[in-house]
């Protein structure tokens, strides 16, 4: 089966699948009395008759909620009458509570704790959506994949006066409940310093979005995070080393942690770097075109000397002065 | 400092004048109103103004058994008084200055990690952040890089200590909630020693080696926020420069130990010096549109044009040789100016568009363009030559890269979301071309199709579950140990037990191959982590927290040996990480004390077996309702199967008061 054919099948399947959930979306939706129409300016609201009960009433039987939440940055959600929710900031997010003081069932307030993604992602997006931080955000995993904000972001805790805690190693905690397995990878010897909660995994990934794949920060508006703090690694380089700039970092590092004294992607630096250097490239050809090629008998990779490129390759970023990386 | 702390001042002092809110869309009356709510005091609390909690004390080790290099190389805690932590609230009375200010700082006294951090606020007026860290970079190891290895000698020919330097300060002011303008610098630095290798034709010898190089950013914006619209515009500059050298004074002979048409290679003296600077502008504009309540529009345009210039001069004496013509000489000389350039644009395009309350249909498009060009005159002058050889050149490197993503995320039940896409990628590079092609350039092409499915699966509360995956076809890429025909796929689950107990579970896999004639890639990896959280009692007495992570990774690639004949190389990895933490307290109310107990546990096999053990215990307490007393014991032991001598043990005990309020 050819690529071409192979590739086909697969937007076959795609288009198939979009088509088959659009249909889909045309049909009522499972609930009795939920609007089939896009969703409101407002918060959801789970009973239209409800109206807005105030602060003050929340307080009566919210008395720790309502406590953290005045050392909280939303507090200026209740003080601030610009933003039109002045004494009533718990509706803000919640929807119109009267039915809820009424009943005091919890079926009768909006939850964003309990409610889909989506909806939740609405309900802040409703006033945060035109910030800069959302540009990119459906592009990551975080957005498509129903992580919501209140998945990591509190509305109602005090701590530090902040919706997410700064500290490092409470944001390593926070994203390691989901990235368990990328936790593991820093109990290994060489790593970043996370562990010793001397960095953050937000110091490399923005969990908004980006331009990056995986989430990577940018910095100088479009280039990698890592030269944040690995400057002298930047370039421009007189002679790159191409998978520098073409697959980033990652192509040959491990940054959350490896095996390896320098965080390679390999145990050993010979096969990684072996992986593209040990073979002809075909140059041209239809399919086996790669890049890199380069014939193995340069080097005698049974002498111990061979076997650290970088003993003489030191300059294996790029280089400003020898095309072969040796100064 | 004292300059940032000149520029910053002043924003200081025009932030107190700003505090009235702009009159646009609101009626005088809510003006009156917010103008009498700008500096609204804080719902009264009977906290104190200053709360946090401060860790100091005393650090020792036992005498390292086994590698101490190896040891600096990956823990490197030093002993003596130190500051463990710092973490203080400050919320101010009067709010007249400012709202809030959080300090946080860790690892003072030597440590090898030592941060700081400031974030200051006033409701709108301004948000003050204010970062440092200074980390060391030290490297001894004598696995890597070392030629001598075979022959049992343990000293790297690549390794360094160093520290690193990084500081960013932002200022954002905030005049009114929809404009708020800010600027920002930062710096990085890097001061230190280290050894590597002066590479001359046909040997190589080890060097000192000192390095120096700093980077600075200086950059600011404005944000605007309406109701619909959104638009941030920064600029900014970077200035950056490496002052690199290495010498040496006495003879070396080298990695090579053959002699060449009967004579030793040797060095005697040498010195090579790099100045490189660097500067260059970046724009950066993000907007968002919210025309409707169904549709987001967003997108970002970034450039970048960082330019370099090099001067570099080298000096050597010794016993030299000229493999082409097998000529000797004694001394040797080279002088290179360099200059390179790399404008860097980027911009990408979001929709996510909502038909329904049910259906999300997403859509992002990427395209980035990255040209360096770059030129360099070379003089080399040998004592086997009277006149100097002089070349110059030039060398270029142009990517580009296009992405477009299609994606439905359909809400199929409250408890059930599927989503589903696709998404191609297709580019190209050319990139200098190896010296045996004969050609000056060689040019890569990328083609990618890739089909995107996922599901989130919510049911009542208590049980979780994240499904990704991607199939992905290649028709063309750059690398043979790239993406190619690839399936990729994570599953998350997390299962609220009891109130009490959690318990969580992820899987993810990437099988990747290229079976094209001449590359055979064959890539596996996958990944398995089990853990649980149980707090009985709402943590009051007891915590347990634990988790384990089994993961492998296989590849296998065809390759040239030197003799022509084509053998496979393959690499495995088995690892298997297990973190545990059982944290009790004793009875007797607030004064009793507390006792942890856990640590990590990682053990590799393959090709290249590895245990890293790093088990501790933590005694608390408390003295008083504002001081507690600390004592802590930590181990860390490495081994290494096939590299013995790079294994340590060691164990460090920390006595310390905490002090909270």
């Amino acid at each position: 089966m050819s690529p071409v054919f192979k590739a086909s099948l697969r937007y076959a399947w795609a288009l198939a699948l979009l088509t088959a959930l659009t249909v889909f979306a045309q049909t009522p939706p499972p609930e009795k009395g939920a609007a089939a129409t896009p969703p409101p300016e407002a918060a959801p609201d789970p009973n239209a008759k409800a109206t807005y009960a105030g602060s003050d009433i929340c307080q009566g039987c919210h008395e720790d909620i309502f406590k953290g939440f005045q050392r909280n940055r939303h507090h200026a959600v209740e003080i601030d009458k610009k933003r039109g929710w002045s004494e009533k900031a718990c509706e803000a997010c919640h929807g119109p509570a009267s039915k809820h003081v009424e009943s005091m069932s919890a079926a009768d307030i909006f939850n964003p704790a309990k409610a889909p993604a989506g909806k939740v992602d609405q309900t802040c997006l409703k006033c945060h959506a035109n910030q800069a931080t959302h540009v990119g955000r459906i592009q990551g995993g975080h957005g498509r994949n129903g992580v919501s904000c209140v998945g990591c972001h509190s509305m109602h805790k005090g701590e530090s006066a902040s919706i997410v805690n700064a500290k490092p190693a409470k944001i390593n905690e926070l994203c390691t409940q989901c990235h368990a397995s990328t936790w593991a990878q820093f109990q290994k010897p060489f790593k970043h310093r996370l562990p010793e909660n001397a960095m953050s995994c937000v110091d490399c990934h923005n969990p908004h979005g980006g331009i990056r794949p995986k989430l990577i920060q940018s910095v100088n508006a479009n280039e990698p995070g890592c030269i944040k703090c690995h400057g002298d690694k930047r370039g421009p380089f007189t002679f790159e080393h191409a998978p520098v700039k073409l697959e980033g970092c990652s192509a040959c590092h491990e940054p959350h942690g490896s095996a390896n004294p320098r965080m390679l992607v390999r145990h050993e630096e010979r096969f990684l770097c072996l992986e593209c250097h040990a073979n002809f490239g075909a140059v041209n050809a239809a399919k086996t075109s790669t890049l890199g090629g380069i014939p193995p008998a340069f080097h005698d990779l049974r002498s111990a000397r061979f076997r650290n490129c970088s003993v003489c390759h030191i300059k294996v970023h790029g280089s400003n002065v020898d095309r072969t990386l040796t100064r | 400092m004292k300059l940032l702390i000149a520029v910053l001042l002043p924003f200081l002092a025009v932030a107190q004048t700003a505090t009235q809110p702009a009159p646009a869309e609101q009626t005088k009356t809510e003006e009156k109103a917010a103008g009498k709510d700008a500096a609204p005091p804080v719902a009264a609390t009977t906290e104190p103004a200053l709360t946090g909690s401060v860790d100091f004390g005393f650090r020792v080790h036992t005498d390292i058994s086994g590698n101490a290099g190896v040891y600096r190389t990956t823990v490197n805690l030093g002993e003596g008084a130190k500051l463990f932590g710092l973490d203080l609230h400050y919320l101010s009375p009067t709010r007249k200055y400012v709202d809030r200010v959080n300090i946080f700082a860790t690892g003072w006294g030597g440590d090898p990690y030592s941060t700081a951090r400031l974030d200051a606020t006033k409701e709108r007026t301004y948000d003050l952040h204010i970062d440092y860290k200074n980390i060391a970079y030290f490297n001894f190891l004598p696995s890597f890089a070392n030629p001598f290895l075979a022959t049992g000698g343990l000293m790297t020919e690549r390794g360094y200590d160093i520290r690193r330097r990084m500081f960013d300060a932002e200022l954002r002011l905030r005049p009114t909630t929809r404009f708020s303008p800010y600027i920002a610098f930062s710096s990085d630095g890097g001061d230190g020693s280290g050894i590597t290798t002066f590479v001359t034709n046909s040997n190589e010898y080890p060097v000192s080696n000192n390095l120096h190089d700093g980077s600075r950013r200086v950059r600011g914006g404005v944000n605007v926020e309406l109701s619909k619209f959104h638009l941030t515009v920064e600029e900014g500059g970077t200035w950056f420069k490496d002052d690199d050298g290495t010498s040496i004074n006495h003879q070396e002979l080298g990695n090579r130990t053959t002699p060449i048409a009967g004579q030793a290679l040797f060095l005697n003296g040498e010195t090579q010096f790099y100045r490189v600077r660097g500067n260059g502008a970046f724009t950066k504009a993000l907007a968002t549109f919210t025309p409707f309540p169904w549709l987001d529009l967003s997108g970002q345009f970034l450039y970048s044009n960082p330019s370099v210039t090099t001067n570099y001069n080298n000096t050597a004496f010794g016993n030299f040789v000229d493999p082409a013509t097998l000529q000797f000489f004694a001394s040797q000389s080279n002088i290179a100016f360099s200059s390179a350039n790399q404008p860097h644009s980027s911009g990408a395009f979001y929709a996510e568009l909502r038909p329904s309350s049910r259906i999300r249909i997403l859509e992002s498009v990427t395209v980035d363009r990255l040209p360096v060009t770059s030129a360099q005159v070379l003089t080399q002058l040998t004592s086997a030559f009277t006149t100097p050889l002089l070349s110059s050149g030039t060398d270029s490197l142009r990517i580009t890269y296009n992405r477009n993503q299609t994606e439905a995320i359909v809400e199929i039940a409250p408890w059930l979301s599927l989503r589903g896409g696709f998404r191609n990628v297709w580019g190209d590079a050319r990139v200098r071309a190896p010296q045996v092609n004969g050609t000056d350039t060689e040019l890569g092409t990328l083609n990618q199709n890739v089909l995107l499915a996922g599901a989130m699966i919510r049911v009542a509360q208590k049980l979780r579950v994240t499904l990704d995956t991607e199939i992905g076809s290649t028709y063309k890429n750059y690398f043979r140990t790239s993406l190619h025909d690839y399936e990729k796929g994570t599953a998350r689950v997390r299962y609220q037990a009891l109130t009490s107990l959690s318990l969580t579970a992820s899987l993810s896999a990437l099988y990747n191959e290229n079976p094209t004639p001449g590359v055979n890639y064959d890539f596996r990896s996958r990944a398995a982590s089990l853990g649980f959280s149980w707090n009985p009692n709402n943590a009051k007495r007891y915590t347990i927290l634990g988790d384990y992570t089994l993961s492998s990774l296989k590849t296998s690639l065809p390759y040239f040996l030197p003799t022509g004949e084509s053998d496979v190389s393959r690499y495995r990895d088995n690892a298997n990480t297990a973190t545990l933490l059982f944290d009790c307290a004793a009875r007797g109310g607030k004064y009793a004390p507390r006792f942890s107990l856990g640590g990590s546990i990682f053990k590799s096999s393959g090709s290249r077996p590895s245990t890293y053990a790093q088990p501790m215990a933590r005694l608390s307490m408390p003295l008083h309702e504002h001081a507690s007393l600390f004592s802590e014991w930590r181990y860390y032991g490495l081994g290494e199967r096939y590299y013995q001598y790079e294994g340590f043990r060691t164990h460090v005990f920390m006595v310390g008061l905490r002090l909270a309020r």
